[in-house]
């Protein structure tokens, strides 16, 4: 039952709910919510639990320093700040992250090597298809004499020029 | 209403730290006796040890006062130190977490469930019978330690600090809204541990009454 009341209650109405337990609403809405409770038991009961839960971290216990805790600050604090080399935390820290970025900016440029010759051979330029065309751009007045490729390979087959066969066209 | 150098030159601390600028220990002396329980208190709730909070303390100290050189002050002096705070303790649970001596990783949405599960079981036993004052405390610190690391912090900065919203947005980088919408989240989850202790409207515990005794 609990939480079907619970489920009634939409996001924004829970927020300005503890947004008003805690004196932060504006003038506006603080009216609107004061009307909503006004009217609304299931409102007032959970905005009564959420203040009497909430008062319950007042008995969490406060933790206490011993008195000579400040004076040993500052000394750490002056030794430290004090020093030439970092710690060895800092160094750790520090060869921790210069190792992240050399591997990252050798992965990187490994990524880039490989893009770049996968791309070159699948990618074909202009100059590529040119070169792949010569065979028949070297013969092209030749082959635009032809016009009928069958008839071209007819003549090949007969005998009449005594050339010999040849298996690629 | 602008805001600036000049009005956060009102506030004492900030002054203090504007004359640790120019040199003076002492007044670095007076900023961490006024801050060092404040500190260790929170840095206590966030990571649940006495000794790693007051390490941290010191941690946060000691980058105050690195800092000292180059402070300008953009914030109020406590708004700044609960910033760096924030990251100290932020900073101490992703080691923590790297060096897997914390089993779960932080989620930024959600709660703990290890916790919830204690919680649950907890208020299975316990629904009618008096429960004593250090229990109390550790079923409420258990409460606590079910939110997320941000859910957490935002409500010791409200609650232990009385901070503002906005004061807590600047804290944790966050905008008021977003605060806004964490808190409730917070007190939501917070409601839902805490409320089988708090009972038909009465504490099932007299804390009063088990403290006379102790004094006893």
């Amino acid at each position: 039952m609990a939480k079907e009341r619970i489920a009634r209650l939409t996001n924004e109405l829970r927020e300005d709910l503890v947004a008003y337990l805690d004196g932060e609403l504006d003038e506006n809405n603080i009216q609107a919510v004061e009307k909503t409770l006004a009217n609304n038991n299931v409102v007032r009961h959970d905005l009564e639990q959420l203040s009497r839960t909430y008062d319950l971290l007042d008995f969490l216990p406060k933790a206490e320093v011993s008195q000579e805790f400040t004076a040993k600050t500052m000394t750490m604090v002056t030794v430290r700040a004090s020093q030439v080399w970092p710690s060895e935390n800092e160094w750790k820290t520090g060869f921790r992250r210069g190792f992240l970025l050399l591997v990252w900016c050798a992965v990187l440029s490994a990524s880039a090597y490989a893009g770049f010759h996968i791309t070159t051979r699948i990618v074909k330029t202009d100059a590529d298809i040119l070169v792949d065309d010569l065979p028949v751009i070297e013969k092209l007045d030749q082959l635009q004499e032809v016009e009928n490729l069958k008839f071209l390979e007819k003549l090949e087959q007969s005998d009449l020029f005594d050339l010999p066969r040849s298996s690629t066209p | 209403m602008e805001t600036g150098p000049l009005t956060y030159m009102q506030d004492p601390d900030t002054r203090l730290m504007m004359r640790v600028k120019r040199g003076d220990e002492a007044a670095f002396a007076v900023l961490v006796r006024n801050y060092q329980e404040r500190l260790v208190n929170i840095l206590f709730h966030l990571v649940g040890d006495q000794q790693t909070a007051e390490d941290l303390t010191q941690e946060v100290f000691l980058r105050v006062y690195r800092a000292r050189l180059s402070y300008e002050p953009t914030a109020r002096f406590s708004t700044w130190l609960f910033h760096i705070t924030h990251n100290v303790a932020h900073n101490s649970r992703r080691s923590k977490f790297r060096r897997k001596e914390v089993t779960l990783p932080p989620q930024d949405t959600g709660p703990n469930p290890n916790q919830s599960q204690l919680l649950a079981e907890k208020s299975a036993l316990m629904p009618s019978r008096v429960i004593d004052k250090r229990e109390m405390c550790r079923i409420i610190q258990a409460a606590i330690d079910s939110l997320n690391e941000r859910q957490k912090m935002a409500v010791l900065l409200h609650k232990f600090e009385q901070m503002s919203y906005q004061d807590i947005a600047d804290t944790m980088e966050l905008t008021p809204a977003a605060v806004k919408s964490l808190l409730a989240r917070a007190r939501e989850c917070l409601r839902e541990k805490l409320l089988p202790f708090v009972g038909r409207g009465e504490l099932p515990v007299s804390l009063e009454n088990v403290s006379e005794e102790e004094d006893e």
